[in-house]
């Protein structure tokens, strides 16, 4: 209020000086008129000021790209401004400023949008609010709970055969695919191929089909996938790209193809498997990713085929992926948004050759996951 | 911000037709300050007050004392406008949605011009009914005025503290 009564009493006494001046009855009006200003944002203020603000996700549970909309619910008993910062962090995707301004008289709704962009299960940071009455003086302060969202990356699943194939032909279980480690995964049914120690006697004797307990390959003839999850790369380049990762491991598992994945700089690394449950544990690995300072990442174990995710894949490092591996196959993923998106993804170099490794530009969402997965 | 303008604009265009169906020295220099306040609100809401200030000041003093509550309250709604754009200049500063915050704003100062006009409707209809009265002296009006600063002293000085945080 302090504002509003400086600027009151100085037009108080600026009238009264004039009305004692001129002695004019017709000066009343404005004598009366700060103090009637006065009066009215005093009876609006003066009583006690009850601001509730609360936080809604639409969607909690969304995939890599997807929307994430925050519905916010205020109330107050005095008219004000409610200023707010809602969605700010670095794992969501910014579509519009994290900050905004509602007036609020009663109740008013706002809402607030991100895209999803790292995948996992975390809590976006707290809707942090402030209440400016009118008279523009102190506000009110507040948080409120976002609640937890979960972050899937995306499975494509169009051409994923023949992008399969093309990674390179799918062998027979056995020697090449690399030692059998002591880490079960599950009990399948019997592929030609399977060594006799893996095979359930148990199971084939209950149904009488062969079955083997599947357990994690090691090795090096298999394709290992590299995720590149460092804090240099932005949320979305990371969500899209460990669903292409995804991707890219379904279709090797759906090929019969060992495939294990690593994810630098953070060192996470899973042995080669072609199995569904190997699959699945791929795909927790993936919901278990933090934006981590980029530092000199590990190298993986030797493989038949390297292929390297990244948003701004280092040339050393594909340098020495090429020593350990007999083909390597970079993709960059760069995000393309805005009015200017699709003259970015024409500008950039599609396909091409970098060191020892083939290298192509992934312009996501502009361009589908299917259609870059057909390019391997 | 553009509702205050608007009602600004309004004020300066009551001020000017009165100058003009009255022309009397002091009424047109009143109604011409009154429109280089509105044009000075763009560039500094301080000295649009000043303008309309002035301009209270020699409507005080012409024929038509009557106006002056006008540009009294045009000065109020100038100093308000140039307190919104400085909060409005920070928090573009701090990243904030110019487009939300400018509709905001412009609401609240829908509001601030509405709660001065009633204020004004107040102060006049005070007026008349005092004018009505048999036999008013000037004396009274004097003391009802000095009851009015000492109301807004009260007013003023008794407000309770609230909330002590930073400012955002």
């Amino acid at each position: 209020m302090e504002a509003i009564a400086r600027y009151a009493v100085a037009l108080e006494v600026l009238a009264l000086a004039l009305a004692v001046f001129t002695r004019r009855l017709e000066l009343l009006p404005a004598a009366v008129f700060p103090a009637a200003l006065l009066a009215a944002f005093h009876l609006a203020y003066g009583r006690e000021w009850r601001v509730s603000v609360s936080a809604d996700v639409e969607q909690r549970t969304l995939r890599v790209e997807e929307p994430l909309t925050l519905r916010i619910e205020a109330s107050s008993n005095v008219p004000g401004l409610l200023l707010y910062s809602a969605l700010d962090d670095r794992r969501l995707v910014a579509v519009e400023p994290p900050t905004g301004a509602l007036y609020l008289s009663g109740r008013s709704s706002a809402s607030a949008t991100a895209l999803a962009g790292l995948p996992g299960r975390y809590e976006p940071p707290d809707l942090e609010w402030a209440f400016y009455p009118l008279t523009l003086s102190r506000p009110v302060r507040g948080r409120t709970p976002v609640g937890e969202v979960e972050v899937r990356p995306y499975l494509a699943k169009a051409g994923l055969r023949a992008a399969a194939r093309s990674l390179g032909a799918p062998r027979a279980p056995g020697p090449l695919a690399g030692p059998h480690s002591a880490e079960f995964l599950e009990v399948r049914e019997y592929r030609p191929g399977d060594p006799y120690k893996l095979i359930n006697w148990k199971a084939y004797a209950r149904t009488g089909a062969l079955y083997v307990n599947e357990k994690l390959r090691e090795g090096h003839s298999t394709l290992y996938i590299v995720l590149d999850a460092g804090s240099h790369c932005r949320a979305d380049s990371v969500g899209h790209g460990a669903s292409m990762a995804l991707s890219v491991a379904h279709a090797a598992v759906d090929a019969r193809l060992p495939v294990g994945l690593l994810v630098v700089p953070d060192g996470v690394s899973l042995p080669p498997t072609d199995s569904p449950a190997g699959l699945k544990l791929i795909r927790e690995a993936l919901m278990r990713l933090d934006l981590k300072p980029p530092r000199r990442s590990p190298a993986p174990p030797r493989a038949d085929t390297y292929i390297y995710i990244s948003c701004r894949p280092r040339p050393e490092y594909i340098e020495e992926l090429c020593l350990r591996a007999r083909r390597v196959v970079v993709i960059e993923v760069s995000p393309a948004r805005g009015p200017f998106a699709e003259i970015a993804r024409l500008l950039a170099e599609r396909r091409g050759r970098v060191l020892c490794a083939d290298k192509l530009v992934w312009s996501p969402p502009l361009e589908p996951p299917s259609r870059a997965l057909a390019r391997l | 911000m553009r509702s205050i303008a608007a009602s600004l604009a309004a004020i300066t265009a009551i001020l000017f037709a009165s100058g003009l169906l009255e022309p009397t020295p002091l009424a047109l220099l009143a109604s011409a300050l009154s429109a280089v306040g509105l044009a000075a609100l763009r560039r500094s809401g301080v000295l649009a007050a000043a303008a309309y200030m002035a301009s209270l000041a020699l409507l005080a003093a012409s024929p038509q004392p009557l106006l002056a509550p006008l540009a009294e309250a045009a000065a109020f709604l100038s100093l308000y406008a140039s307190k919104l754009d400085e909060f409005r200049r920070r928090l573009s500063m701090r990243g904030y949605d110019v487009s939300r915050v400018e509709a905001a704003f412009s609401r609240a100062g829908l509001v601030v011009s509405l709660w001065s006009a009633a204020a004004l409707a107040a102060s006049y209809a005070l007026y008349f009914i005092v004018e009505s009265l048999p036999r008013m002296p000037a004396a009274v009006a004097l003391a009802l005025s000095a009851i009015s600063l000492a109301a807004i002293l009260i007013l003023s000085l008794g407000g309770r503290r609230r909330d002590v945080g930073r400012r955002f």
